[in-house]
This record gives C-alpha cells, structure tokens and sequence, in this order.
C-alpha cells in the first residue's frame, strides 16, 4: 500500500509557537488536537530534540482555541508532518536567537554550536560548553527572549478538474500487511491468527505509540471486514445499532497476534524525516484478511463486511458449482 | 428512569414477605446485568425494586446424592470456576464462562438467566440440556418444576410460570455420571461481549458397551427456547455411539432449525447451515470425553 499525507490536492497548514523561559524550561503551543494517538507526546518530543532540552522541560498547551494556532484537522495522517514541522520551525527561530547569545559566550559561531541535554557545547571542542541556565542568565542579561513562530504548508498542487493530474501530497507512506486466518467453512466464524504490518514512517518519533497505531489499526481493520455495518431502518433512514451492543466491533479477545514492523526510510521533508502512520495502519490489513479469507476458500469475495453468513453462501455455492463442473 | 422504591432484604423470609407484600409492582434485582438495562432502556418500571444480592446462603454449588443444586444467585464466574461443574458438567461450565464479559460474570446469576429466560440465554440452553429443575418459593411455600414446564409456564410475565410473589430458589439436575460427556459451544458475533446466535447444548450417556442410553441435544436461539432436537436424540438412542453415527443427525438439525425458523427467512438459511458445523464440534467434544473415560 501506499498512502498519501495530509489532504488532497489543498493547502492544510498548521502552525505553532514556543517560548524557552528563564528557568531553562519551555513552553509549546499548538493546535492539533490529541485523540489518543498521542501527538501531545510527539510535538514534544519533536520540540524538546530540536533545543536540547530534555522532555520533562517541555510544557505543551494545545487544541485550545483561545490561546493555540490553528493546526487543522487531526485527520488525513498528517499532524506529525505538518504540526510537527511546524514545531520544529518556531523550535528553530527561537534557537537563533539563544544560538548568538551562546556564541558570544563561547567565543565561537552559532553554527558552530550543538544544542543537547539541557546544554551548549561546541560540536568539535567538549570543553567549550554552558549550561542551559546559564544561557538563559545571559539572554536575561541581554534582555533578549527565545521565542518563536512557524507554520508549515505541503507542497502541492490543486488538482486539474479535467484528468486528475498535479501533486496530490508531498509524502506518501508505503505499507505491507501480511495475515494469517482461520475460517471456519461450517459455521462461517473467521479467526484471525498473526498479522504482520511493517509500515515505512520515515523516522519513527516514538516506538510505542507507532507500534500502537499499528496495532489499533488492524483491529479496526479486522471490525471493518468482519463485523461492522451501519443497520438502517427503511421505514425512516433512522440508524438501527447506534449502540456498541448492537453495532460489533472487536473485543480483546478477537484480537490476534500483531507484529508490527517500523521501516525507517530516507524520509523526506517531514520533521527529521517522519511521515504519517494513522490511515496507513488500517488500510492494509483490509485487503490483507479479505485477501487470506479467499485464499483459504478459493473464492471471491467483493464487498464488505464479509459476514459467517455471506462464507456460508459462498462455500455452499462452490460446492454446488464444484459438482456441476464434474457431473 | 421512573422513580421507585428500594429494598435490600438480608434473608429470604424477608425477601419473600416484601414480593407477597408488592406483586406485580416489584421486580427483582439479582445480578443487574439485565433489568439495570432494561430500566435504563425505559422497557421496565418498577414500582418497588428488590434487590436480592444479601442472600449470601443462595450462592452455592451443593452435591447432593447424585444431584447437582445451584442456589440462584451464584454468578456465572463462581460456576464457570467451580471444580466440579468444570470437570463433570463441561455444558454448563463452557456456558457460564463464555457468558458476555468477566465483569457480567462476576454480577450475573444463574437465577437471573433462568427467570429472565431470553432466547439467547446460554444458561438456559446449558439447563435444557441437563434436564434440570428450578424450586420458586413464597410465603405460600415451595414448589419445584422441571425448567422445561418452568418456561412453558403463564406466570407474572409470559416468560415462564414465577409468580408475582415467588423468588427462584435453587436449579438443580442430576450429576453427569462416569459414563455420560457433555458440551456448549457458543456461536456469536465476536469472542466476548456478544449475544449467541446459537448456545447449543449435548449430552450423552452411554452404557458399558458404548451404545447410547441417553441423549439430550438444545440449541438455543433457534426458537422462543432452545430448540429440542428430538429426532437426532431418537437416531442416537440405542445405537453405539461413534462419529458416524453422530454425524447421521447433521441433517435432523438442518431440518429443525429450517422447521422452526423458516418463518425468519433473513436468518433461516445461516443457522441451518451454521448449526450443522456447531454441533460437529460438540461431537469431537464428546466422542474426546467419552474415550478419556473409557480408560478410566
């Protein structure tokens, strides 16, 4: 599979700002919101790489109206992309401003400076080295504050309405999935045994919440392809299961084995080379399990949800087709 | 939800005086996993609920003679985890334990399955299978019936025959002996969490020599109660009990469910279908259990 981030074919900035106080400690403000895959933890993880500072030091306001940028929609697979690299474009303007205080200090040039572990050293001289708060004393001294703005925008393209053509995404995230089922040709019931899905991320931020990502998205894949439907009522279009007893998905016991495989690529422009893994962890796995279902009963299968009943029909109209062919 | 009394009665002669004194109006409230909902639901308003769950003394699981006797308000998890069911009643064992969830096992009783007699009630298809017998009491006295009259009954509710003022007791139903196996499989929508879409139960008592003396077979939700498959039990009592003749029944049940549920025609032709595949698997099941016993 392969999968573009952030939205089609339109522009889809985000932006954010930081502010590195007195006390060595800093303050980053986004707008993207977290709805449970963690992009809190990202962006600072992000931000607190990009100054030096270590990721306690990083406080995080964000997806507040009143007070943060606008981050657009968590959606499309792209806040890491797009709020990440604006993070690390407001980490940046903020960083040239300590970087000249630090070079004077140090008797040296800002470039020549690596900003790590709460702490200023020259990257080819160890001993020619300060503190974060002792920078921050100096900046306070200078009367200068570490502050920064950025945005980011995709490159791409609008559409031609005709054919299609232009530059849809700026990154696209590649994926495999690979499973193993089990179905039941009587009964219809499909286990799922092992999956594996090894996505490319670019550069993985944070492991555990890849690796989570990952897996959440095989089980939402496997409630897409085996249990999920929207019932409507033909009498008023009324939904018949808008309740989680009524509309199935996966519980902790349906759950298989999950192996997911993180592929650090040359990235791109993304913040030091990330891509976007929420939509590529669920699209894969679909065709992966419709795919295992029709390997293990040589049959077709062409819309979802695969139900036990439609493996019913379709086993039974093997047979019945099966025989005809030897008669 | 409608306003309503409440009660927590801490012995059954109090529990028994308060349903004589309410009736109609009050319902009882054992584990909750079901009238919690269905007040919630606004499908049920209670006057006056009567909330059992102090009546410690009727949560047992008692061998007595070669009987079995189950105190209504012993939850599924105390069943399902129970030595005895676990190694000598595998039907019931395997329905309590795949009952909805570890938290509605822990809340949920056998009682409450029984008197609640939905038509996807595992407990009630593992019960059928057993052939067991519920005891309802009331300031009036005892009175046990077979759980098949129970749920043939025209009590308070037209789900089985409790009345107003009485309270299920006790389920029991005779001790599989050294020769008997039985089995449950649970087919759903999902592993936990999920609503049969058939609970079928199977016993087999065979003698000496392996010929079947007494077969039991109920699928559950495949009728108002768990459908009686009385010609495979006929085709299996008599004869020598092997995987053929077992799978001689497979169309017996088809034509059962077909029968029974032809007048469902958007569910009819999976479970006819599906139930053929259940119950082979309650016959490895079986044939497993009475080889094992055969070397005993």
């Amino acid at each position: 599979m392969w999968y573009g981030i952030g939205n089609t074919g339109l522009p889809n900035p985000a932006a954010a700002f930081v502010e590195v106080l007195g006390d060595a400690t800093a303050n980053l403000m986004f707008g993207a919101a977290d709805i449970g895959q963690g992009s809190g933890t990202t962006m600072t993880q992000i931000a607190a790489e990009a100054l030096g500072l270590s990721y306690e030091k990083v406080r995080v306001t964000w997806g507040d109206t009143r007070v943060t940028p606008d981050g657009g929609a968590t959606s499309a697979s792209r806040q890491t992309l797009i709020t990440g690299n604006a993070v690390l474009k407001a980490c940046e303007q903020a960083k040239e401003t300590l970087a000249g205080v630090a070079a004077a200090y140090l008797g040296c040039q800002p470039e020549e400076l690596e900003f790590s572990q709460n702490t200023v050293t020259k990257i080819d001289d160890a001993t020619v080295t300060m503190t974060y708060k002792t920078l921050m004393a100096e900046m306070k001294a200078a009367g200068k504050m570490a502050v920064g703005a950025g945005y980011y925008n995709p490159t791409t393209t609008t559409l031609d309405p005709n054919d299609m053509s232009g530059i849809p995404y700026e990154v696209y995230s590649y994926a495999t999935t690979i499973c193993e089922v089990e179905v039941d040709t009587e009964t219809g019931e499909v286990d799922v045994l092992k999956v594996v899905s090894a996505h490319d991320v670019g550069q993985t931020i944070n492991q555990s919440m890849a690796e989570g990502q990952i897996e959440g998205g095989v089980v939402m894949g496997q409630g897409f392809v085996l249990m999920e439907e929207i019932e409507v009522s033909e009498k008023d279009g009324s939904i018949k299961n808008p309740i989680f007893s009524k509309y199935i998905i996966p519980s902790n016991l349906d759950v298989p084995e999950i192996y997911p495989i993180l592929v650090e690529s040359e990235g791109g422009p993304g913040p030091f080379g990330a891509k976007g893994v929420g939509e590529p962890a669920l699209i894969p796995i679909i065709p992966a399990i419709v795919a295992a279902i029709e390997d293990a009963l040589n049959v077709q299968f062409t819309k979802l949800p695969v139900f036990p009943k439609d493996i019913v029909a379709a086993v039974k109209e093997k047979e019945a087709a099966d025989k005809n062919k030897n008669n | 939800m409608k306003a309503f009394e409440f009660f927590a009665p801490k012995t059954l002669a109090e529990a028994k005086g308060l349903l004589n004194q309410y009736g109609e109006s009050a319902a009882i409230l054992a584990g909750g996993t079901d009238i919690v909902i269905e007040m919630n639901e606004g499908h049920r308003k209670p006057d006056v609920v009567i909330d059992i769950k102090k009546l410690k003394d009727l949560a047992y699981v008692r061998i007595e003679g070669s009987k079995i006797h189950i105190g209504a308000l012993t939850t599924f998890e105390m069943i399902s985890s129970d030595p005895v069911i676990r190694e000598r009643v595998r039907v019931l064992a395997e329905a309590a334990s795949k009952v909805g969830s570890p938290q509605i096992r822990s809340l949920g009783t056998i009682g409450g399955n029984l008197a609640t007699a939905s038509v996807a009630g595992d407990g009630v298809s593992a019960m059928m299978t057993l052939n067991a017998s519920v005891v309802l009491d009331s300031v009036r006295g005892q009175r046990q019936m077979p759980l098949a009259e129970f749920l043939d009954g025209q009590g308070v509710s037209s789900r089985n025959a409790l009345l107003a003022d009485e309270i299920m007791t006790e389920v029991f139903f005779e001790m599989p002996d050294n020769h008997t196996a039985t089995a449950f499989y649970k087919l759903a929508k999902r592993k936990s969490l999920a609503i049969s879409v058939i609970g079928a139960g199977m016993l087999v008592q065979v003698d000496g020599a392996g010929i079947c003396i007494k077969a039991s077979m109920r699928g559950g939700c495949l009728a108002r109660y768990p459908l009686h498959f009385k010609a495979a039990e006929e085709h299996l009592i008599g004869n020598k009990i092997s995987i053929d003749l077992l799978e001689e029944t497979l169309p017996m049940l088809h034509d059962a469910v077909y029968e029974s549920a032809k007048s469902r025609p958007w569910s009819v032709f999976y479970k006819k279908e599906s139930v053929q595949g259940v119950y082979r698997k309650l016959f490895a099941a079986i044939l497993e259990q009475l080889n094992g016993k055969s070397y005993e």
